[in-house]
């Protein structure tokens, strides 16, 4: 007996093998998984934004009425903005959408403005601005190298103002400080983007092994008979072409 | 339509509550005022919250419209890819949908538009796998791309690849069992070189967020207001 649990099963696995058989060429069966995929995650999307249109408005207007109209009658705006959000689809009308997207818009740059002068610029400043000297000569050194890379790849971002090299005259002192604050900060982003590209493989690698376990080995019947249909779907076409 | 409501007053309204949002922020004037600017904000939000439901919605029938699109163009071979994708679409749809009546009408059974059982088969079993798997797909590519970048060319190409082997041991257990310093090697490069490298493109991060604000700001950018009048 077939139950929807091993149906799943048989399910994802396909999906997984269907959507990794690109890897090598695009397929009959890759195409069929992606278009599930859009259609899914369409739909998935769709019932998101319902629930949460009901948390934050249907729900209290049909639960609390009372309290609903007389604080929060206001939420009626949006939702009249969010129905003329339809309005693109007109080619007369289609300025009416803009109104949704003016208060969307102006919150998210609203909430930026006010978060984003102090976490992204302040903090980052401040939390440059430590001890040069001291008795651990551990610390001092480590304190040393994050100012040093941080200002030197701040320089290497400063494309207004650098002090320039004249034709045939000797260079001034500033110019070598300058060069030299360039190169640290190149060598620091270097040993920054190392350890980035590193973490990338490492979650990428560690998702692969994840789905292989989770979706892949439990049902490995599926998978091989996936991977055959995938194969037949790449060969058949290269076979047909010969 | 004039000019002044098609694009002036949309302008308008962003500066409005960009000005008053970032302003009551930052200056107290007294209580009631802090007070009433905190419930205005909270209502703003939420404000937000209903206009992007309404905003995804409106992708979800782009996507029906283009697929009926593609249908009408392209034929019988398009037809069954298109046809898969709008049935799945509808599917997840009508399913969400009786979530949500259920959890009016019987509330006690706990079903809501994310819970609904079949949803959730779907959800479990199409979207999260298909979703990994094209999140994980990239790992392919990141070989090749881990060939180019980690050839050595010059001294800083070099650095480049010495890191990402010390970090990849460092996050590995056979990195522990070949040295076990590569733990704590790893350790510095994330807290010393790699945080103050990545200090300044947070801080130009920043910069260009508070740019694009002011632009916003000042009706230089208008983008966002899709086609031009």
């Amino acid at each position: 007996m077939i139950s929807w649990d091993i149906l799943g099963a048989w399910l994802s696995a396909a999906m997984v093998v269907w959507i990794y058989s690109f890897a090598y060429r695009d397929n009959l069966f890759y195409k069929l998984a992606e278009h599930m995929f859009v259609g899914a995650a369409a739909g998935y999307s769709i019932a998101l934004a319902l629930d949460s249109l009901n948390r934050v408005m249907i729900k209290p207007a049909i639960t609390t009425p009372e309290t609903f109209w007389t604080t929060s009658w206001h939420y009626v705006v949006p939702a009249i903005l969010g129905v003329l959000m339809f309005a693109k689809y007109s080619r007369k009308y289609y300025w009416l959408a803009r109104y949704a997207v003016a208060v969307n818009i102006a919150v998210g740059t609203g909430l930026a403005l006010r978060t984003v002068p102090i976490a992204n610029i302040t903090r980052q400043i401040t939390a440059t601005i430590v001890p040069l000297w001291g008795s651990d000569p551990v610390t001092v050194l480590n304190n040393w190298l994050l100012v040093l890379i941080t200002i030197g790849a701040l320089t290497y971002f400063l494309f207004t103002i650098f002090p320039r090299r004249a034709e045939g005259a000797r260079p001034s002192p500033l110019y070598y400080v300058y060069r030299t604050l360039y190169y640290i900060g190149i060598y620091g982003m270097m040993v920054g983007f190392g350890a980035l590209f590193a973490n990338t493989i490492m979650t990428r690698v560690g998702f692969l092994i994840s789905i292989y376990l989770i979706y892949l080995q439990p049902q490995y019947w599926a998978t091989i008979v996936a991977a055959i249909l995938a194969a037949i779907a790449i060969l058949l076409p290269l076979i047909r072409k010969k | 339509m004039s000019l002044v409501i098609r694009k002036y007053i949309p302008q308008l309204i962003v500066s409005v509550i960009i000005v008053l949002s970032v302003t009551f922020y930052y200056i107290y004037i007294n209580d009631s005022i802090a007070k009433g600017f905190s419930t205005a904000d909270k209502a703003l939000s939420d404000w937000a919250v209903i206009v992007t439901s309404f905003a995804l919605i409106v992708g979800g029938v782009d996507i029906l419209r283009f697929h009926l699109t593609k249908i009408r163009r392209e034929g019988i071979r398009q037809a069954p890819f298109s046809t898969v994708t709008i049935a799945l679409l509808i599917i997840m749809v009508v399913l969400a949908t009786i979530g949500w009546y259920y959890s009016y009408a019987d509330p006690k059974a706990g079903i809501t538009i994310t819970t609904q059982p079949q949803f959730r088969w779907l959800y479990s079993n199409l979207y999260a796998p298909a979703d990994s798997a094209m999140y994980s797909i990239l790992v392919f590519y990141i070989a090749s791309a881990s060939y180019r970048a980690f050839r050595v060319r010059n001294p800083p190409a070099l650095l480049l690849l010495v890191t990402a082997v010390i970090v990849m041991l460092g996050n590995t257990t056979i990195g522990g069992l070949i040295w076990p310093g590569f733990l704590g090697l790893r350790d510095w490069i994330m807290t010393v070189p790699n945080t103050a490298a990545f200090r300044p493109i947070t801080i130009g991060a920043g910069l260009g967020t508070i740019i694009l604000g002011l632009r916003l700001l000042t009706w230089r950018e208008i983008s966002w207001m899709g086609r031009r009048d």
